[in-house]
């Protein structure tokens, strides 16, 4: 036995034995909702963003390093993979930037925390995320395109 | 209000204690730190996605130009600073959900030491752009 909780799901059968008794049911079992998908979300792209911020510590490191290894880093970023990668790191850190102020109006207001309320506030940050994402890449876009043409 | 001293006054075993069971008694610290290094990277990390646009395709020259400019400078050790501490609290919090005992202590200090080192890392290379870029 490697846990204490472990103690708390021993039980026995009607004829003595012992038994494991079973956990509480985990995530697979409830039906995703907006609220509670979006937690999971929240996680997720946090433990994303943190390999997100080893690409900005390694631009900078580069830029530190000289203009050579500072294009090399460019090709990276700047290749087909590189800008997929820039995109799902943009589109975590947007969804952990509007959940944390969430986070923070729920903690400092202690409102909008009955379920209709969150998860109807769930929908608005999704619209929000969404929003703020594709935003950005099509000012990204529209700048790369309009120096294409000139 | 006074305790007589063999009033218990704290409700666990020893054993337990020495086991590391029950609360850290600085959950409250950590919480707070959590959000308030949120509610400074936030504003500092939409300022660095304004700046990349703008940088979006600028040269080595540039990129100096604009990091050794003072309040970038500052910006951008408070961005990373700010960014490594939430990035490392957040981790354990991860961490202290899935595992427990000998692998939960390793795994934090793997994430205390990896966020301090890319943490520095980052913090070096800022001034290093800053007060004596690289020309070659």
């Amino acid at each position: 036995m490697s846990d204490i909780r472990e103690t708390f799901y021993v039980g026995h059968k009607s004829d003595g034995t012992l038994q494991k008794r079973p956990m509480s049911p985990h995530l697979q079992v409830y039906k995703p909702i907006p609220s509670m998908s979006l937690s999971i979300l929240n996680r997720i792209t946090g433990a994303a963003l943190a390999f997100g911020s080893t690409l900005m510590v390694a631009w900078l490191a580069s830029a530190a390093k000289g203009p050579k290894s500072f294009k090399t880093v460019q090709k990276v970023t700047g290749s087909f993979p590189g800008q997929v990668v820039l995109f799902g790191f943009s589109a975590s850190f947007f969804l952990h930037f509007i959940r944390g102020i969430r986070h923070l109006m729920w903690d400092s207001t202690a409102k909008r925390l009955e379920k209709e309320e969150i998860n109807k506030d769930s929908k608005i940050d999704i619209v929000g995320i969404s929003a703020l994402t594709l935003g950005l890449w099509t000012i990204i876009i529209g700048k790369r395109l309009s120096k294409k043409n000139k | 209000m006074r305790i007589s001293s063999d009033h218990p006054t704290v409700l666990r075993s020893n054993l337990g204690r020495m086991r590391q069971l029950g609360a850290g008694h600085h959950v409250v610290e950590h919480w707070k730190a959590e959000r308030i290094t949120a509610i400074g990277s936030a504003p500092l990390s939409i300022w660095f996605i304004i700046q990349m646009l703008r940088l979006a395709d600028a040269d080595h020259k540039a990129v100096v130009q604009w990091a050794g400019k003072p309040v970038n400078t500052v910006l951008l050790l408070s961005l990373m600073i700010i960014t490594f501490h939430h990035m490392q609290m957040g981790l354990q919090v991860i961490t202290s959900d899935y595992s427990r005992g000998k692998s939960k202590s390793i795994l934090d200090l793997i994430i205390k030491g990896g966020t301090f080192f890319l943490g520095l890392l980052s913090v070096i290379s800022i001034l290093k752009l800053a007060l004596a870029p690289a020309k070659k």
